[in-house]
């Protein structure tokens, strides 16, 4: 079993790129920036009360990202988490002499809760990422005495004829490059791609949960919890995949859990590998990279009719989706709510549309189809579109200009 | 005397300990030849505390690697009895009341000042009068970026570089105000009270997260006179002329104190029952005070009860408890006191 110094000493060698971007967060207030300055250039400075020290510098950088709008806030307050969780982990780590799981554990979950609120250093972008694969070399070890490993379930879709009034998409077997832009990318038409991700190695590999565990069950993910982010009772909340998986995928008598719109493969590169961005994402009108999320949740998650400004390619990796896809001009049929905030969400609910209270929604096309594993879907920007899984069910979006 | 519990991160009460999680009385007889005991706290910032003793302001806490304390040096000419003294993260703010001119220090490099005059402005309805106002200011509200002035006239100025806000639309003069983390509250001498700023936490009392960009009144309160408002990070307190205590706002860690075991937001004020144990408990509410995350309260009877986030004792009770999310009792004062919160202390003062 690997000691904890062998680990820290590995840990420690990215330091040096850390101080180094100190530099980056020299707007942070004289307290803050004093203490991680000094814990990064003097050793001696950290005892057992600096780890209570530490967390008070992300609890209170925490507590100023909460301030505005999120995609506003000032970098070096995301940077100084990141900075401040890297410090933890090797405070943390400091006192230990040996990996015990718990141990393991704590590490991956200071790692994660930097990943997940700080924001990446220009000197070492991949730091919480280096320190996770780093840990993951003892934890891959250990994980063969893990007893109670999780059988895999065959998902039973429901297959009733599904009656909708509805136009069922077009599915083309991997169309070449120039027919999909001219058809679909120019004229922003839905389309269902068959046979285009038949290498991905996620078809295969994701579907024993145990190897999803192996990789990322002791990882921290954000999950949102309730039937649709519409609901008032919609909230978020931090678990480890593991806990997901048991406590949401493969236990319905719990509320409905979503791992919905999450960057799971910045998070956990590992998993990044077992899939290709598909060469339709080509098509770009920006040098910005694509876009890419992970869906995963049990039968029944819904995303309520939306819209989004990209391009999108949706892969069924695991499970079955049924999708309804409206065009753009037909907004006023779906009555989008008014807040601005909501107003790329519509209230009609097309599975059982209530022509009372939305009569317009009778002149509304509805495109329809139930995705498979191994199919790709396209959805053009600001195309409306309603989706739930038939059953467990795990997707990856392309997102890009 | 001064009674705290809470962030101790940088020794600002002078305790070894990093959290206060039970009430203390500060004891520091003399710190630096200074006679701490007749310190009058003035604001409680999460790495310093201003003081005010003898006529002189300090900054205690985190001053630089080596010092504690700071003795706050005013602008020439200025007089300590005249002037408000303020500060956040990153500058330290003096208010000189009555020439309405506003001295900002950067925290890191005192040398660093910048001095601002706050032009008095008549609303635009009475400026056809070309009146020269008398004014002078009477309170500052200041935490984080946001910062409120008052003038005696009953006029508001916003941000670091003043901009009139215009209150005519409000009935009665303005007496107070109150700045949260992105709102703001104002209350007027009729007991009426106005909220404006970011709603995306409910902080604003309207049934909404609708943004509000000028003084809107709590309409759900019309009916109550309020005599007290306070402003936590993301919440809003308001205590009415009978001893009624309303709240609204974010509510993730318990801030609100209105229901045990659940921590559903509200968009609008909500009148606060006091639980003893399973009673409720009459006895009016005298003072109110919030941190960024919890709030403070204290009843007649003088003893004081908190809810909230409890992660730095901020409480009064043992760190063990994350958060609670009904008032409890947690001390008795023996004598006439007064709350005043930072964003993770709270401290009970002598009237």
């Amino acid at each position: 079993m690997s000691n904890t110094s062998e680990i820290l000493e590995q840990l420690e060698e990215l330091k040096c790129n850390v101080a180094a971007s100190l530099q980056e967060i020299s707007e942070l207030d004289i307290c803050n920036k004093t203490f991680l300055q000094a814990y990064l250039n003097d050793y001696s400075k950290i005892n057992p009360s600096s780890i209570i020290f530490i967390q008070a510098v992300i609890d209170y950088m925490y507590e100023k990202v909460n301030i505005g709008n999120w995609k506003e806030v000032k970098p070096f307050l995301r940077k100084t988490i990141t900075i401040a969780s890297y410090l933890k982990l090797l405070i943390y780590l400091h006192d230990k002499k040996v990996f015990t799981n718990s141990v393991v554990q704590e590490c991956f979950k200071i790692i994660d809760y930097g990943i997940l609120f700080g924001s990446p250093l220009d000197k070492e972008p991949k730091l919480l990422q280096k320190c996770a694969g780093i840990l993951q070399s003892i934890h891959i070890h250990r994980s063969d005495d893990s007893t109670n490993k999780i059988k895999l379930e065959t998902n039973v879709v429901d297959l009733q004829e599904i009656k909708y009034n509805v136009i069922p998409l077009e599915v083309l077997d991997c169309p070449s490059m120039e027919y999909f832009y001219k058809n679909f990318i120019l004229k922003e038409l839905p389309v269902v791609l068959d046979k285009c991700i038949n290498h991905w190695p996620a078809l295969k590999k994701w579907q024993d949960p145990n190897y999803l565990l192996e990789i990322a069950g002791m990882r921290t993910i954000s999950i949102e919890i309730g039937n649709k982010y519409t609901d008032a009772d919609w909230t978020q909340k931090l678990m480890t995949l593991k806990e997901f998986i048991t406590e949401h995928i493969y236990k319905s008598n719990t509320s409905t859990g979503y791992l919905a719109q999450y960057q799971l493969f910045d998070q956990v590169p590992e998993l990044r590998n077992d899939v290709t961005e598909p060469e339709y994402c080509c098509f770009s009108d920006s040098d910005d990279p694509t876009d890419i999320m992970a869906w995963f949740g049990p039968k029944g998650t819904v995303s309520p009719l939306h819209h989004d400004p990209k391009k999108n390619l949706l892969a069924q990796v695991i499970g079955e989706k049924q999708i309804f896809l409206y065009a753009p001009t037909d907004s006023e049929y779906l009555y989008p709510h008014e807040h601005e905030l909501m107003n790329n969400t519509a209230r009609v609910d097309p599975r059982e549309p209530d022509l009372t209270l939305y009569p317009k929604y009778a002149s509304a096309k509805a495109y329809y189809c139930l995705l498979k594993p191994g199919q790709l879907l396209f959805i053009p920007p600001k195309w409306w579109h309603f989706v739930e899984s038939l059953s467990v069910s795990f997707s990856v979006s392309f997102w890009w200009e | 005397m001064q009674i705290v519990a809470g962030n101790n991160l940088n020794h600002q009460w002078f305790y070894d300990d990093l959290i206060i999680s039970e009430f203390r009385v500060i004891t520091a007889e003399s710190l630096c030849n200074l006679h701490y005991s007749s310190a009058e706290l003035l604001q409680i910032n999460w790495f310093y505390n201003i003081v005010k003793i003898q006529s002189c302001f300090y900054l205690i806490g985190f001053v630089n690697s080596e010092e504690t304390v700071r003795k706050i040096k005013l602008p020439d000419n200025c007089d300590s009895s005249n002037v408000i003294v303020l500060g956040n993260d990153y500058k330290l703010i003096v208010v000189d009341k009555s020439l309405c001119k506003i001295w900002v220090y950067n925290l890191e490099d005192e040398t660093e000042c910048k001095c601002i005059s706050l032009k008095i402005e008549a609303p635009e309805e009475c400026s056809v009068k070309k009146k020269k106002l008398e004014d002078h200011i009477c309170k500052v509200s200041l935490l984080n970026d946001s910062i409120l002035y008052l003038t005696e006239a009953g006029s508001v100025y916003c941000g670091l570089l003043p901009c009139y806000v215009d209150t005519t639309h409000c009935v009665g003069k303005v007496i107070d105000v109150q700045c949260g983390y992105e709102h703001f509250i104002l209350l007027t001498d009729t007991g009426l009270i106005y909220t404006w700023g970011n709603g995306r936490r409910l902080q604003l009392g309207h049934g909404d997260i609708s943004n509000l960009e000028i003084p809107t009144e709590v309409e759900a309160l019309a009916g109550v006179k309020i005599i007290k408002i306070c402003a936590g990070g993301w919440h809003s307190l308001a205590l009415s002329e009978f001893g009624d205590l309303y709240a609204w706002g974010w509510n993730d860690t318990g801030q609100l104190g209105i229901t045990a075991n659940e921590k559903y937001s509200c968009s609008l004020p909500s009148l606060v029952d006091i639980l003893d144990s399973d009673t409720v408990n009459t006895k009016n509410v005298k003072d109110i005070a919030c941190g960024s995350k919890f709030s403070a309260i204290l009843l007649e009877d003088k003893s004081v009860w908190t809810s909230g986030n409890n992660n730095y004792g901020q409480l009064g009770i043992s760190t063990d408890i994350k958060c609670i999310t009904a008032f409890r009792k947690v001390y008795q004062c023996t004598n006439d006191s007064k709350l005043m919160c930072g964003p993770w202390t709270t401290a009970i003062i002598d009237k």
